[in-house]
């Protein structure tokens, strides 16, 4: 376990920017800021570039909150950075679903997975899935991956898995070399190889059985993909049926010079066994050798239910050199916990959680130079209800030893009155504020790490966890 | 340049001769420019906080912010002056309450002028929860859970809580109260309460409400209570009230009773009234006008401030406001490929940077997007008094009104009660000069 933490901690440490391919430096831990439609909820980027200007160069979109505007983006001069204004150099992440909303269960169907948007659900299939990520170019990515009607049902998972099958097929066929011709729900007619995400890391979800082990031929018959069969040569491509999802079924050729697969995608947030089974069922030698793999994902849903210390098994099967990003797991004593595990990349959906319940984060991340972590606030005020009566009259800054934007000009009542009239300016306000404190925790973390200090590490460690962090 | 504290004392120098001004304790008034044809003028007038330049609009922030913008964004729109307002204040946070804060300015960080509006527009507003007598206004709070107002958002459960053990269900607003909030809230302008309905009885209320008002008045040295001329669309009235209130020598005067939905035919009229019954050496402010034609009709008539919620919450049902046609609904399916700008020429943070194609996707779903939009249009109205401004001072003002009013009404079609006010201060809109 020592020399678990140990390795993790240092892997968790590194600069990926350059494994990436990322035109900056990313010192990780790092967060991801979570966005919709592209901003940071509640802030003009006026106010992100003056007040909050050393946040992370990254960011996460997520497909319900892009989805509607895929068509815009699509006619943009200038693409996706321009219509939603995200600089060049930013690196920027895509996932199914966004990491703050809740799971929808038995929506899903053979061929199509559902997106909840914000004006109702729409049904992707993955035709439309993979113009999706086409159109944003995001630098990480993943095929598409089915839910499950129930979380706790076996036969519901097995169904989710072979449809993620069919989906990776369908959605690795589109960006690879394979001669076929899939049609959307919608008529759309895409073929073999029509997908450019210009090398960008796209990752497998382990349910799909894309992952494994093969002989560079692909053989066999479906009943259930939505496709026709290229005529009869070389090239011939059918999917084999799939009886036993735990069975991997296709390997990326190996002359395949522009790997479909560049990555790992592991949904925990349903049931740890199911994502297990289909970690342990991966060819390890190929696994953990591959250089191809160059990142992977865990999606949790619910932390507090399912302990990060649990994902070891998982994490153990990962590859170690690749850039490991978990979702799900963004209140600080989780990310602690998942430092401590290697892992690298988190979304940064917590302060937005925070500000959405009218929450304060009160909790100093800084320490001095002996490295002493001195209580500054009761752990039962880690969060502050800023709404509540106690602060109505209380003139002193949200927090003492914060130095935002927010604790320098405004006090307690004043954000108190905001939030009791229900003003926009009170989840601007908390916005700057969980966010510039949640960047401090992060670079208080990596500082630690730079610093090669595992006991100090862990002394910051056990100060969080003794915390209450709210949600 | 000339110290507040000089100006306040009125040790200043007229440096335009001839033209109207004005030195009391807390503001000063110099008219700049007048033009040659109507009756608009430019004019700077200093306040404690900061100097304005006449014509001027104020952006409401009735409950110490305006919404969605901080008001640093304001400050670099170039904004000198916002009004909040009494009576929500009073309710909540709570008069005393922003005194220990240090006042308004302090407690929400705006270091510009601030004007408070009396609460008397409350008494439309909030008609149905208020009655009146000689002594005062009743208001039953529109927060409380007995509260029958349309307005009133928040659940019983929270108004209950909010409320509870402060015994503000109801709140008895009289001319002494009104003062009292007002002077602890420390706004540089404030106003005194007035009365609508039963139009010559509230206006002879309206007087004497005013003495109350001046008797309670102790912050001289710091702050300026404005009149507000009522009378409602009698002229008789209103040329008695307006004489009534000037010999009380005040440092301004607002022209009230014009919120109600009055036809415009009559709205402008009453306007030119008050304006030529004024004392030409003191800022006149129309209360509650901000309409970018109502803007510029308003200002060739003579008058000096403004203030409306409408630029900000239009906004916030996804309308910006452009020279070009008036006003762009944005949620309209038409936007959604157009990647230009709100307006190729505003400078604004929104335009050089957001498409409508963009705003069209977020706006009404995302928070930002009220920003965003309000950020727009608070510039292009603070832009086109600007444009009043200088064209006042380069003497080409009715140049420039017909020039705007070709851009409003592309078609031509002019309302007919501008066509009149216009050409009532030599503004002929049928000729092309």
């Amino acid at each position: 376990m020592q020399k678990m933490v140990s390795e993790g901690l240092s892997k968790a440490a590194s600069d990926i920017g350059a494994r990436l391919g990322l035109p900056r430096k990313l010192q990780c831990p790092s967060y991801l800021l979570y966005t919709r439609c592209g901003r940071i909820p509640y802030l003009t980027d006026d106010i992100v570039e003056k007040h909050l200007s050393h946040l992370a160069k990254a960011r996460l979109l997520c497909l319900p909150s892009v989805m509607s505007c895929l068509p815009q983006i699509k006619c943009c001069p200038g693409g996706v950075r321009k219509y939603l204004r995200i600089p060049e150099d930013e690196f920027l992440v895509l996932l199914q679903h966004d990491p703050t909303e809740e799971r929808l269960f038995g929506v899903d169907t053979n061929s199509a997975c559902c997106v909840q948007m914000r004006g109702g659900r729409k049904m992707l299939d993955v035709v439309e899935y993979m113009d999706t990520v086409e159109a944003i170019q995001p630098k990480m990515s993943h095929f598409m991956y089915a839910t499950p009607n129930s979380p706790s049902s076996q036969s519901a998972l097995r169904k989710a898995a072979r449809r993620t099958a069919t989906h990776h097929m369908q959605g690795f066929l589109l960006k690879g070399q394979e001669s076929l011709e899939l049609s959307g729900q919608n008529g759309d007619k895409r073929t073999k190889g029509s997908i450019d995400s210009g090398g960008d890391c796209v990752m497998a979800d382990v349910g799909g059985g894309c992952i494994g082990r093969g002989t560079g031929s692909i053989e066999g018959e479906t009943k259930e993909a939505n496709h026709k069969t290229a005529p009869d040569g070389p090239n011939k491509t059918v999917v084999k049926q799939q009886t036993n999802p735990l069975v991997p079924s296709i390997y990326p050729p190996h002359n395949n010079s522009a790997a479909a697969v560049m990555g790992i995608h592991v949904d925990c947030s349903l049931s740890l066994q199911y994502a297990l089974t289909h970690m342990l069922e991966l060819d390890s030698q190929f696994v953990s050798s591959s250089s191809d793999i160059l990142a992977a994902a865990i999606v949790l849903s619910n932390p507090s239910q399912l302990p990060i210390s649990q994902l070891k098994p998982v994490v153990l099967q990962l590859p170690h050199t690749c850039v490991s990003l978990i979702t799900g797991a963004s209140r600080p004593d989780h990310v602690v916990d998942a430092v401590a595990l290697g892992f690298q990349l988190f979304d940064a959906g917590y302060p937005f959680l925070l500000t959405e319940k009218r929450l304060v984060l009160n909790f100093d991340f800084s320490f001095g130079d002996d490295f002493e972590f001195e209580p500054s606030s009761p752990v039962e005020q880690t969060v502050l209800d800023i709404g509540s009566s106690l602060y109505k009259d209380c003139f002193e800054p949200l927090t003492q030893f914060c130095g935002c934007y927010v604790c320098e000009n405004y006090s307690r009542a004043y954000v108190n009155h905001l939030v009791v009239t229900k003003e926009l300016l009170g989840p601007m306000l908390l916005m700057i504020h969980n966010l510039f404190c949640y960047d401090k925790f992060f670079k208080t973390l990596a500082s630690l790490l730079q610093r090669d200090t595992k006991d100090h590490f862990e002394s910051f460690s056990c100060r969080i966890k003794q915390c209450n962090f709210a949600i | 340049m000339f110290s507040d504290e000089l100006l306040m004392r009125g040790m200043f120098k007229a440096n335009v001769e001839g033209l109207p001004k004005f030195f009391g304790e807390a503001l000063s008034f110099q008219v700049e420019a007048q033009c040659s044809v109507t009756k608009a003028r430019v004019s700077r007038l200093t306040l404690p906080h900061s100097v304005v330049e006449t014509p001027v609009f104020m952006p409401v922030g009735t409950c110490a912010t305006l919404k969605g913008v901080l008001p640093e964004q304001l400050k670099c729109l170039g904004c000198e002056i916002m009004l909040s307002n009494t009576y929500h204040l009073g309710i909540r946070p709570g008069a005393d309450l922003v005194q220990s804060a240090g006042g308004l300015h302090k407690f929400m960080n705006w270091d510009r002028s601030v004007l408070t509006d009396s609460g008397g527009f409350q008494m439309v507003s909030l008609c149905k929860l208020s009655s009146v007598d000689e002594n005062g206004v009743t208001f039953q709070s529109p927060y409380s859970a007995n509260s029958d107002a349309e307005f009133c958002s928040e659940s019983k459960e929270e108004s209950l809580e909010s409320e509870s053990g402060s015994g503000k269900d109801t709140m008895l607003m009289t001319p002494e109260k009104s003062i009292e909030i007002q002077t602890k809230l420390g706004a540089d302008s404030y106003y005194a309460t007035r009365r609508r309905p039963r139009v010559e009885e509230a206006m002879w209320r309206s007087i004497r409400w005013l003495d109350r008002c001046i008797s309670a008045h102790v912050n001289t040295s710091n702050q300026n209570l404005f009149a507000i001329i009522q009378g409602g669309l009698d002229s008789t009235l209103r040329v008695k009230c307006c004489s009534e209130m000037v010999k009380r020598d005040l440092p301004g005067y607002a022209i009230g009773g014009l919120s109600g939905g009055e036809e415009k035919s009559d709205f402008w009229k009453v306007v030119s009234l008050c304006t030529g019954n004024l004392p030409r050496n003191k800022p006149r402010y129309c209360m509650g006008v901000g309409y970018a034609v109502d803007l510029v009709v308003c200002s060739a008539l003579g008058v000096d401030m403004y203030d409306c919620v409408f630029p900000t919450r239009t906004a916030r049902f996804g309308t910006a406001l452009v020279k070009n046609g008036g006003s762009l609904k944005l949620t309209q399916e038409v936007y959604k490929w157009d990647f230009s700008p709100i307006e190729d020429d505003c400078d604004c943070f929104t335009c050089k940077n957001y498409t409508r194609s963009y705003l069209n996707e977020i706006c009404c779903h995302e928070p930002v997007a009220s920003s965003l939009i309000s950020i727009h249009n608070i510039a292009y109205q603070l832009n086109l008094m600007k444009s009043v401004r200088e064209s006042i001072r380069k003497d080409e003002f009715p140049c420039f009104v017909k020039t705007f009013m070709k851009m409003q009404f592309p078609e031509g079609m002019y309302p007919n009660w501008a066509v009149e006010a216009l050409s009532s201060v030599g503004i002929d809109l049928s000729r092309d000069t």
